[in-house]
């Protein structure tokens, strides 16, 4: 049973850092020119 | 529109060009926004989920669809007329088929990265959507309040391009770190 419990942990610290690793980025368009007919 | 009854009948109100779509917030929608170079050199897996664009009062829906490369779409016609879906690519190749009123659902796929694909109706002139392709999951078109996120980007140097139908294309060089969370705005000043 202890063995079971490291395994799920090895693999839910892998599944955070794979998670983790990737950067987001948001952002939004914006328009300041003449209002478009 | 109006030589087209049963296209008319389907708005209460007139129906504008979705050439230029300015957001309440001084934003614009229909923007496609994308990573345009910088990943590394990988296949990326393609989602089974179709994606769709549908025919609906004589106007396409979405006006701006992106889609991964051999990702499926799904075409429909919810209207009770006829449609002909002409998307005319210059690296993809071109087809053009009719859709009888409310008819079957076809799925398309485009094999090859293309930005962008315009579509036109060889039956109702006025309407227009636009068909972006791309080899990987990194990109967003802007909708009702203008904004974009990309999600899961790998660390690194990348430049992102937003792409407007009218307005053209804005480039922009980022760099970003491992679970970076970066904000990037562009402007367009015509």
């Amino acid at each position: 049973m202890t063995r079971l419990w490291i395994s799920c942990g090895a693999v839910a610290a892998l599944l955070l850092a794979t998670v983790s690793d990737a950067a987001t980025v948001t952002g939004k368009v914006v328009f300041s020119g003449a209002k478009p007919v | 529109m109006s030589a087209t009854p049963a296209c008319q009948r389907a708005h209460s109100t007139p129906q504008k060009s979705e050439t230029a779509v300015l957001n309440s917030n001084g934003t614009l929608r229909y923007t496609f926004v994308w990573i345009k170079s910088g990943l590394p050199n990988k296949q990326w897996p393609v989602p089974t989920a179709h994606a769709a664009i549908d025919q609906k009062g004589c106007m396409y829906a979405p006006h701006v669809l992106a889609v991964m490369t051999n990702q499926p779409i799904d075409i429909r016609n919810d209207d009770p007329t006829n449609h002909n879906i002409h998307p005319q690519p210059k690296i993809n190749q071109e087809w053009n088929e009719s859709q009888p009123p409310k008819g079957d659902t076809k799925t398309k796929s485009f094999p090859r990265e293309e930005v962008m694909i315009p579509v036109k109706c060889n039956v109702h002139p006025w309407m227009r959507a636009y068909i972006a392709v791309v080899h990987h999951p990194f990109f967003a078109v802007t909708g009702e309040d203008g904004t974009f996120t990309i999600k899961d980007l790998p660390a690194g140097t990348y430049t992102l391009e937003a792409w407007h139908e009218t307005y053209g294309p804005l480039d922009q060089q980022i760099t970003v770190g491992a679970s970076d969370s970066k904000t990037i705005d562009f402007t367009y000043k015509k």
